[in-house]
C-alpha cells in the first residue's frame, strides 16, 4: 500500500504513540510506515520465510497497538521494543519448527532472473540468508539488527537483554561463522575480484 | 583483516558486499500487511473506546443502584421538604416557651430554669 506524505512524519514515536492512544488513526499509518519494514526485515531473515514474518510483524504491530495507551513516554526506545518483541515471537517459531524435518523448511527465495548485477545481488542476499539461517539463534540476530538493520550495539544489548561486550563477542563469532561460509562461494558470488 | 588484495577481497569485504546487497533488497510491507496492520489498529482502537464506554455505563449502573437503594426520587423529595421545615423552624418560630407559659403554667417554671440555655431565636437575634 503506497502511503502520502504525512503532516505527522517528522513526529516522534512517543508523541505519536500518545495520538494513537487518543484515537488517532493518522499516528497509527505512520508509525507502521515507520517500523513495519524493520519489523518485517528482522523476522525475514529470522525466520526465511516471508508468509511467516508477515505474521510475525502483524502480531508484533498488534501487541504495539495493544500497548500504546500504557506506554511511558520516554522510558524506552519504539524501535528497540518492537526488535525484542520480534525476536521473541521468531524464536518462539523457530523452537516450533525444531521438530519439522529440514527439508519442509523453505529456502529463502531465488530472485528471479534479470540484469547480471541484480542476478548477482540476489544471489549475494540469498547466499548471506542461507549462512545466516546455519548461525545459533542470537549470533542470527545481534549480526542482522547491526549490519543489516542498522543497530548500534547499545540498542542490540537492550533487544536482547544483555551486555554490551556480549553483543561483541556475537557479532565477532557471528561474522567468523558468515565469513567462513561465504567464503566458499565467493567466485560464484563475484566476491573473488 | 584483509587478504592479499592481488587475490581479491578479503573476508570483511565480502561480507559487507553480501550485507549492503542485503539492505537493498529488505523487504517491504505489501498492501494486504498493511491494510491488516492497520485494521489491527482501529480495531485496537474501537475495542479501548467501548471498553470506556462500558466502565462509564458500569460506574453509571453503579449510582442508580445506590440511588434506588436510598429511596429514590420519594426519598429525596421527603429529605427536601424535611430540610425546607428546619430551615422554616429555625428562622420563624418565636419564643416558644414564653408564649407556652400563658396556657400551661408548668411551663413558666421551665421557662426560668431552662431560659439562659435555650435561648429563643429572638433572643439570639437581639444579643448579638
Amino acid at each position: 500500500m503506497r502511503m502520502s506524505p504525512d503532516p505527522d512524519a517528522d513526529l516522534s514515536d512517543d508523541v505519536l504513540l500518545l495520538r494513537y492512544a487518543n484515537g488517532d488513526g493518522a499516528a497509527a499509518r505512520v508509525l507502521t510506515a515507520r517500523h513495519a519494514p524493520r519489523v518485517l526485515g528482522l523476522a525475514q531473515r529470522m525466520l526465511g520465510d516471508r508468509a511467516e514474518a508477515e505474521d510475525v510483524t502483524q502480531e508484533a504491530m498488534l501487541r504495539l497497538w495493544r500497548r500504546a495507551p500504557d506506554w511511558r513516554q520516554g522510558e524506552a526506545r519504539l524501535s528497540t521494543w518492537l526488535w525484542r518483541v520480534t525476536a521473541n515471537l521468531c524464536t518462539d517459531r523457530l523452537r516450533r519448527r525444531r521438530g519439522v524435518a529440514l527439508d519442509s523448511v523453505p529456502e529463502p527465495a531465488d530472485a528471479a532472473p534479470s540484469a547480471d548485477q541484480r542476478l548477482m545481488a540476489a544471489d549475494r542476499v540469498a547466499a548471506l540468508d542461507r549462512a545466516l539461517a546455519a548461525l545459533p539463534e542470537r549470533q542470527r540476530l545481534a549480526v542482522v539488527l547491526r549490519h543489516i538493520e542498522g543497530a548500534s550495539n547499545p540498542e542490540i544489548a537492550e533487544t536482547l537483554d544483555t551486555s554490551v561486550e556480549a553483543v561483541e563477542s556475537l557479532l565477532a563469532r557471528g561474522r567468523r561463522a558468515l565469513a567462513a561460509a561465504l567464503g566458499g562461494e565467493k567466485e560464484k558470488l563475484g566476491l573473488d575480484r | 583483516m584483509s587478504e592479499d588484495p592481488k587475490r581479491g577481497q578479503g573476508p570483511d569485504d565480502r561480507l559487507e558486499a553480501c550485507f549492503a546487497a542485503a539492505r537493498a533488497a529488505r523487504p517491504a510491507p505489501g498492501a494486504a500487511l498493511t491494510a491488516a496492520i492497520l485494521r489491527d489498529a482501529a480495531a485496537a482502537q474501537h475495542d479501548r473506546a467501548a471498553a470506556a464506554a462500558a466502565a462509564g455505563q458500569s460506574r453509571g449502573a453503579a449510582w442508580r443502584g445506590l440511588w434506588r437503594a436510598l429511596g429514590g426520587w420519594p426519598a429525596a423529595a421527603a429529605l427536601a421538604g424535611a430540610l425546607v421545615l428546619g430551615v422554616i423552624l429555625g428562622v420563624a418560630v418565636p419564643d416558644p416557651v414564653d408564649r407556652l407559659a400563658a396556657v400551661w403554667p408548668g411551663a413558666a417554671v421551665d421557662a426560668i430554669e431552662t431560659g439562659g440555655a435555650f435561648p429563643g431565636y429572638a433572643d439570639l437575634m437581639t444579643e448579638g
